[in-house]
C-alpha cells in the first residue's frame, strides 16, 4: 500500500520536475550564450582586434575566432556538449565583435526545448540581454 | 518486490537527475569565472615571463575544485599563443579551452 502511494506520488511529480529541469537547462544555456558574447567582447578588447562569433544551428555550436582563423573558443550546446538542447537558432549566423565592444550588426539567438525558449540578443552597440 | 524495485529505481533516477543538474550549473559558473580570471592573468603577465609565471592553479569552492592550466606555444619570435584549459573535479564534466594571443609589442588600439 505504502509503495503504491509512493509510486503514485512519484508518477505525478515526474512530468513537472522534468519540465523544471529542462527549463533550468534552457535558462542556463541562455546565460552561457550571453556570457560567451561578453567573452567575445573581452577577447576583442584584449587582442585589440575584431573577433568573429560563428553560430552553427545544425551542430549547435558557437565558435569565437580571430580574423586570421585562429579559434579562440568553441562551445557545444548540442549532444556533443553538456547541454543537449533541442532548439538552437541564430539570426544572422555570425557576428563580428569589434575591440570597442560594438558589433557589425545585431544578433538574436534562441535556445529552447520546443515548448520553452529563451532569446539572447546583442545589439550593434554591444548591449547583451537575455530576454525573459 | 517488483513494484518496490521500480519505485526505488525511480527515486534514484529522479534524485540523480536533480543532483546532476544542480552540480553542473554550479561547476559551469565556477569554470567560466576561473577562465575569465585566467584570461586576465594571461593577458597581464609580462611577455618574457609567460612560461615561468603562468603555472597551473587549483581553485576550491566547497567540495568542488576547478583546475586551470596554461599551455604556451611560440608562434614566432614575437608572438605566443596561450591556451587556457579549465576543468572541474565534477565527474563527467568537460574541459574548456580559451586561446589568448600575446605579442612582444602590443597592437595599438584601433580607431583611436
Amino acid at each position: 500500500m505504502v509503495l503504491l502511494i509512493v509510486a503514485t506520488v512519484l508518477a505525478a511529480l515526474t512530468p513537472s520536475v522534468r519540465r523544471q529541469l529542462l527549463r533550468a537547462r534552457v535558462n542556463r544555456v541562455a546565460n552561457i550564450i550571453a556570457a560567451d558574447l561578453y567573452l567575445a567582447q573581452s577577447v576583442a578588447s584584449r587582442q585589440r582586434a575584431p573577433v568573429r562569433v560563428v553560430f552553427n544551428e545544425a551542430l549547435k555550436t558557437s565558435v569565437i575566432r580571430l580574423r586570421n582563423g585562429t579559434v579562440v573558443q568553441t562551445r557545444n550546446y548540442g549532444s556533443g556538449g553538456d547541454f543537449n538542447i533541442p532548439v538552437f537558432t541564430a539570426s544572422p549566423d555570425s557576428v563580428e565583435v569589434l575591440p570597442g565592444g560594438m558589433a557589425n550588426g545585431a544578433v538574436t539567438l534562441t535556445a529552447g526545448d520546443g515548448t520553452y525558449t529563451r532569446e539572447v540578443r546583442m545589439t550593434r552597440a554591444g548591449l547583451i540581454r537575455v530576454l525573459r | 518486490m517488483v513494484i518496490f524495485s521500480a519505485v526505488i529505481l525511480g527515486l534514484v533516477g529522479f534524485s540523480f537527475q536533480i543532483a546532476r543538474n544542480s552540480t553542473r550549473a554550479t561547476d559551469q559558473a565556477l569554470q567560466m569565472a576561473a577562465q575569465l580570471s585566467a584570461a586576465d592573468r594571461a593577458a597581464t603577465v609580462p611577455y618574457d615571463s609567460l612560461r615561468r609565471l603562468l603555472t597551473a592553479d587549483t581553485i576550491r569552492s566547497g567540495g568542488m575544485r576547478v583546475f586551470v592550466r596554461y599551455v604556451v606555444d611560440s608562434i614566432d619570435a614575437v608572438r605566443k599563443n596561450i591556451r587556457i584549459i579549465t576543468s572541474t573535479s565534477v565527474p563527467g564534466s568537460r574541459s574548456d579551452t580559451l586561446l589568448i594571443q600575446r605579442g612582444r609589442v602590443r597592437l595599438p588600439i584601433p580607431l583611436r
